[in-house]
């Protein structure tokens, strides 16, 4: 059975195409604009890099921020369901996902068939999001992908106080005027977004077996600072980005079945 | 679905029939909070108006309260400077929350002219010794409302108001408990809208389209397909928004225990031989807001409702800077889980901010329902 699920996120859209237990293809592109559009070209990405036509495919889910844009089906997850689903199949012993995507970041905690069981989030401003990261590393003019392996290499965590995203920019820039080293400012950019997901963590509990998903799983002194507050080892896919959406293909998969 | 369709308007345009009732010559008063007694202005002649907001974003309110105050309350005051409530004639406030009593003292110094009452009803409820105190304060306010009104309140006239309302009250749970079957006979939204229409109206001409629309309504099903349950407590609501979502990803909104509904019509007033004894044991004995105490009273009040309507979940809302709700809300959901409910906390603003966030959550919720 072939399937797929598409997860339109604030800044990027990403479709698996699922063939029982195997992953066919994947496609990842900006948002943009136009929702409706961008889904379709990430769609059309999947399907001819697996070879296969829309037609082939027996069921789509879409979750993410702009899932009701997607024109071609009606069945929507919400994310939280999606992220644990992936994040099950990935790693079946997995009791919390921390997923930190560019808008939204949020805490779940499953149970051992993958179901959600509670979950909290930030639904008012960007702090302990992608966008938040990404403001630092522009205002630090790191690019966003070398912030991690960098901030790694600090002496001490420079402190950045403000939640914020406009606020502790200036704390930021003040850093910079007073010497703070460049990789301790990097540090203290994670830290603070660490200590915002470490209070949404323990709103959930404290589970050992922790799996991290979304696209600021991609940095590597992200999860070390997480790793740090929470006193556990996390699990990051070999491609965070994708979970939400290969959950909702999972999804898919089952919406055929049952 | 005319009773209906008719007191769906009466919500859309609010002002209409405190606009009507002046047109004949008589008075409006304005009032907040469900402890006032409405039968007292009602049998003075008057028309009792409750305060809503409108989903629109606070300005020239701004300048006179902290942001950090309750929106609903900051939205009211809001229309109240820009001449929004002009039609009123006094207002009626309650001994309930920080907001509403401050409420009371702006707009004594800006909102003029106003003759503003505010009641000073006991906070620690189910208790005997507010008898003295409060029966005296209900009679002053009494007195307020026949010098407001120019016309005396005997007895008999407030026995009927009473009457009048309990008739109402009784109307209107008649029609909820229709709710507690397997496809409810009207939405969550629906729900809403009837019983705000029915704080707006006068009571004769109310409970007459009650009773058109118990008889329209038999037989009707209003969901297409069978979702989880769900209560929503917690602050005011006086917008549909967040119950129309709920029901948009799934949900079946069922049951509702807030000011705009079930609190206003659930107990009725008991007859005692003088009709003002009857309105403080009707206020005494039932405590129904996070404003007061014993919380225990109002969390049994809850789990009633939850078992009559067999909810499966429970919304605990969250007006910006509610705070008695605020304070409330981790108890109740500490409670809710010893007895196996599952419950979410929304928090969204009176202008609506953030409530497109929220739709996630309440999918999730309602899929973790399901």
């Amino acid at each position: 059975m072939i399937v797929a699920g598409i997860d339109v996120g604030s800044l990027t859209t990403k479709v698996v195409i699922l063939k029982d237990d195997k992953i066919l293809s994947t496609s990842i592109l900006s948002t943009g604009e136009e929702g409706a559009v961008i889904a379709q070209k990430a769609m059309d990405e999947a399907l001819k890099k697996a070879s296969l036509s829309f037609d082939q495919l027996e069921n789509t889910v879409a979750t993410g921020y702009g899932k009701k844009s997607v024109t071609f089906t009606d069945n929507t997850k919400s994310e939280m369901f999606c992220h644990a689903k992936g994040a099950h199949w990935l790693f079946p012993f997995a009791r919390k996902v921390i997923d930190i995507g560019a808008e939204s970041s949020k805490v779940i905690r499953l149970n051992e068939r993958g179901d959600v069981e509670d979950f909290t989030g930030n639904d008012k401003c960007a702090a302990g999001t992608g966008i938040f990261l990404d403001t630092m590393a522009k205002a630090m003019e790191v690019p966003i992908e070398e912030v991690g392996e960098l901030s790694l290499k600090h002496e001490k965590k420079a402190s950045i106080s403000n939640m914020c995203a406009v606020f502790a920019e200036s704390e930021v820039v003040s850093h910079i005027h007073r010497g703070t080293p460049r990789n301790d400012i990097l540090a203290g950019i994670l830290e603070s977004i660490a200590d915002r997901i470490f209070g949404m963590s323990n709103r959930m509990g404290t589970q050992n077996d922790v799996v991290m998903t979304g696209g600021v799983a991609k940095n590597i002194g992200m999860v070390r600072a997480l790793e740090e507050k929470l006193g556990v080892k996390i699990w990051v896919p070999e491609n965070p980005q994708i979970v939400g959406a290969l959950g909702a293909a999972l999804i898919a998969r089952n919406f055929v079945t049952v | 679905m005319e009773a209906l369709n008719t007191l769906r308007d009466v919500v859309k345009n609010p002002k209409r029939i405190p606009e009507d009732w002046k047109a004949q010559g008589k008075k409006v008063v304005g009032y907040r909070c469900i402890n006032v007694p409405e039968e007292i202005i009602y049998a003075a002649g008057m028309i009792p108006y409750p305060l809503f907001g409108t989903p629109k974003a606070v300005s020239l309110a701004d300048s006179y309260f902290q942001p950090c105050v309750c929106e609903f309350i900051r939205n009211v005051f809001d229309l109240a400077l820009e001449g929004e409530l002009k039609f009123l004639d006094g207002l009626a406030l309650c001994n309930t929350c920080d907001a509403v009593r401050k409420l009371y003292d702006m707009w004594n110094l800006y909102i003029k002219p106003s003759s503003c009452y505010i009641i000073n009803n006991p906070q620690k409820l189910l208790y005997e010794a507010n008898y003295k105190l409060y029966r005296k304060e209900l009679e002053r306010f009494k007195q307020a409302m026949e010098e407001l009104s120019g016309n005396r309140i005997s007895d008999e006239s407030l026995q009927e108001a009473i009457d009048l309302y309990n008739e109402n009250r009784a109307l209107l749970k008649e029609l909820y408990l229709l709710r507690k079957v397997e496809n409810p006979p009207f939405s969550g939204e629906e729900a809403l809208d009837i019983v705000m229409a029915c704080m707006l109206m006068p009571k004769e001409s109310c409970n007459q389209l009650l009773r058109q629309l118990l008889k329209e309504v038999k037989g009707r099903e209003v969901y297409n397909d069978s979702g989880p349950r769900v209560l929503i407590t917690g602050s005011i609501i006086d917008d549909p928004t967040l119950i129309r979502m709920v029901e948009e990803v799934g949900g079946l909104v069922v049951a509702d225990d807030l000011c705009t509904t079930t609190k206003y019509f659930w107990h009725q007033v008991k007859r005692e031989k003088d009709p003002l004894d009857a309105i403080y044991k009707y206020n005494n004995e039932s405590c129904l807001c996070a404003c007061m105490h014993p919380q225990e009273a109002r969390f049994d009040y809850l789990m009633e409702l939850i078992r009559e309507f067999s909810v499966d979940g429970v919304i605990y809302f969250n007006l910006k800077y509610c705070h008695p709700f605020l304070y409330e809300a981790p108890l109740f959901q500490e409670k809710l889980e010893a007895e196996d409910i599952p419950t979410i906390f929304l928090e969204t603003g009176h202008d609506l901010s953030g409530i497109g966030q929220l739709r996630t959550r309440v999918q999730a919720f309602i899929e973790m329902l399901g």
